[in-house]
């Protein structure tokens, strides 16, 4: 019985934790520019312009 | 007693689960609703703003939007319609106070009017005259309309023989404007008085909360003699887009533009064909650029690309190379030469790309429509020195530095929206 109590202030504890932090995170604003590296925006966002350079540097050596 | 304990633990247990799941779906879910209108419910959005303008989502769409204002007179209300989203033109509602939607189908709707307060549509811009002797500039205009002042105007002066400009807004003014003051000579006439020693060519006086569908901009020549001679003043709703001295001015413009309204010719003046002063360079640039808008038909990627290669009749670099080196040299040079204009204007292309992709990114909610003009004035800036390039490096260079633009812009892109 005193086992079953103690679960049952746990699970108490828990969930408030839970809606806490929910409630938490909704007040925390986005950051307004992304941590991302170069090369994961680019990953995301392809800029296409592997293959322009690639064209500059088949046209001629100058 | 243990069935009732295990009836409560499973309850707060899914309780436990249940509410942190619901409220992450909440704070995710209010991303979606930028894409359309589909998502807010009828009405809940219906705003009257100082500028006169009504706007309300209703979902399906109306062929007459009435509205009965504060007196209980009842107005026929013009205005477009985009995803069930009804946006009134400017200047559609004058008189402060309570007006009510005449909704049939799903009831009447209030809602509170501030009163026109300034509208871009109601004001009149004209320039008069320009002087400038002695390292003094004087201007004459007409300025008319509710809620307009001359302190909110941007005046414009463009140098003589160069891009130059020297401006003057509300919250700016370049330091070669010394001692610039605006006189009122009557309820709706204004001298301007500045000291700029660089000779003027041209001077411009636009809102900048008019930049956009209103073309509420004037702009004249300004003379270096006493006897003013009768310049012709150029108007914004002639002119268009195109017009506006200053480039940032004609990127906003555009990106500002209804569909319909894109595809004037004013509006869609290249701007690297707009720096060719030959006009036979200026001709061939343009047919470059109309040949390939029928690419954007094609998905971003590698059918669109495919598309452009074939409008600029472009293959294989390489193959085309070699097959210009086998040819006498005087033939040789010319084909090579020709084979660099076609690859570099697909260069350009993978730029202008770039520039089309930021604006649906803004059309989407996801970019601001300041950091969208940046960029594309940015890419605009890259083309023009592209063409001025003398070398492999300084090309190189310039690609790497459109790549760096690209990639602050993007990092800026709200993933939320």
């Amino acid at each position: 019985m005193k086992i079953t109590v103690v679960l049952v202030m746990l699970l108490l504890i828990f969930s408030s934790v839970s809606i806490i932090g929910c409630a938490g995170q909704k007040q925390v604003s986005e950051p307004a520019v992304s941590e991302m590296s170069d090369d994961e925006i680019l990953a995301q966002y392809p800029d296409d312009l592997d293959a322009a350079l690639e064209e500059l540097e088949m046209l001629d050596t100058n | 007693m243990k069935k009732i304990i295990f009836i409560m633990l499973s309850f707060i247990l899914s309780l436990s689960l249940a509410i942190p799941l619901v409220l992450a779906a909440g704070g995710g879910g209010g991303g979606g609703g930028g894409a359309g209108s589909s998502s807010v419910s009828r009405y809940s959005d219906i705003k009257c703003t100082d500028t006169g303008v009504l706007s309300f989502t209703r979902g399906t769409e109306w062929d007459e939007v009435i509205v009965q204002d504060p007196n209980g007179d009842e107005i026929i209300i013009s205005g477009s319609w985009k995803n069930g989203k009804f946006t009134s033109e400017e200047a559609s509602m004058v008189k402060a106070g309570k007006h009510v939607v005449k909704d049939l189908k799903y009831g009447n709707k209030e809602v509170t009017c501030p009163g026109l307060a300034f509208s871009c549509t109601l004001m009149s811009l004209q320039l008069q005259e320009c002087q400038q002797i002695g390292g003094k500039v004087k201007v004459h205009f007409v300025l008319e309309g509710v809620g307009t002042s001359p302190e909110d105007l941007e005046y414009q002066f463009k140098q003589q023989d160069s891009s130059r400009l020297f401006k003057r807004s509300k919250t700016s003014i370049s330091s070669e404007l010394k001692n610039f003051q605006i006189i009122k000579a009557s309820s709706s006439s204004f001298s301007l008085e500045t000291e700029l020693l660089p000779a003027v060519e041209t001077v411009q006086i636009s809102h900048p909360r008019c930049i956009g569908q209103y073309y509420t901009y004037s702009k004249i020549t300004c003379s270096k003699e006493e006897k003013v001679f009768a310049a012709i003043e150029e108007n914004g709703q002639k002119l268009k887009c195109g017009g506006y001295l200053d480039i940032a001015d004609r990127v906003k413009c555009r990106l500002r533009l209804r569909e319909e309204q894109a595809d004037e010719y004013e509006n869609f003046f290249p701007e690297e064909c707009k720096a060719r002063k030959d006009s036979v360079g200026q001709e061939q640039c343009l047919q470059v650029y109309k040949a390939v808008q029928e690419c954007w038909d094609f998905p971003n990627g590698s059918s669109r690309i495919a598309c452009v290669k074939r409008q600029l009749k472009l293959g294989e670099v390489l193959a085309e190379r070699a097959n210009c080196n086998v040819l006498d040299a005087g033939k040789r040079e010319n084909c090579n030469q020709e084979l660099r204009d076609k690859a570099y204007g697909l260069i350009k292309f993978r730029l202008y790309n770039l520039e089309e992709e930021a604006e649906e990114l803004m059309e989407e909610g996801r970019l601001s429509e300041d950091d969208v003009t940046v960029f594309v004035v940015k890419m605009e800036g890259s083309k023009l020195a592209f063409n001025k390039a003398t070398s492999k490096e300084e090309r190189r260079a310039i690609i790497l530095g459109a790549r760096k633009a690209w990639i602050e812009l993007m990092k800026k892109v709200d993933s939320e929206a």
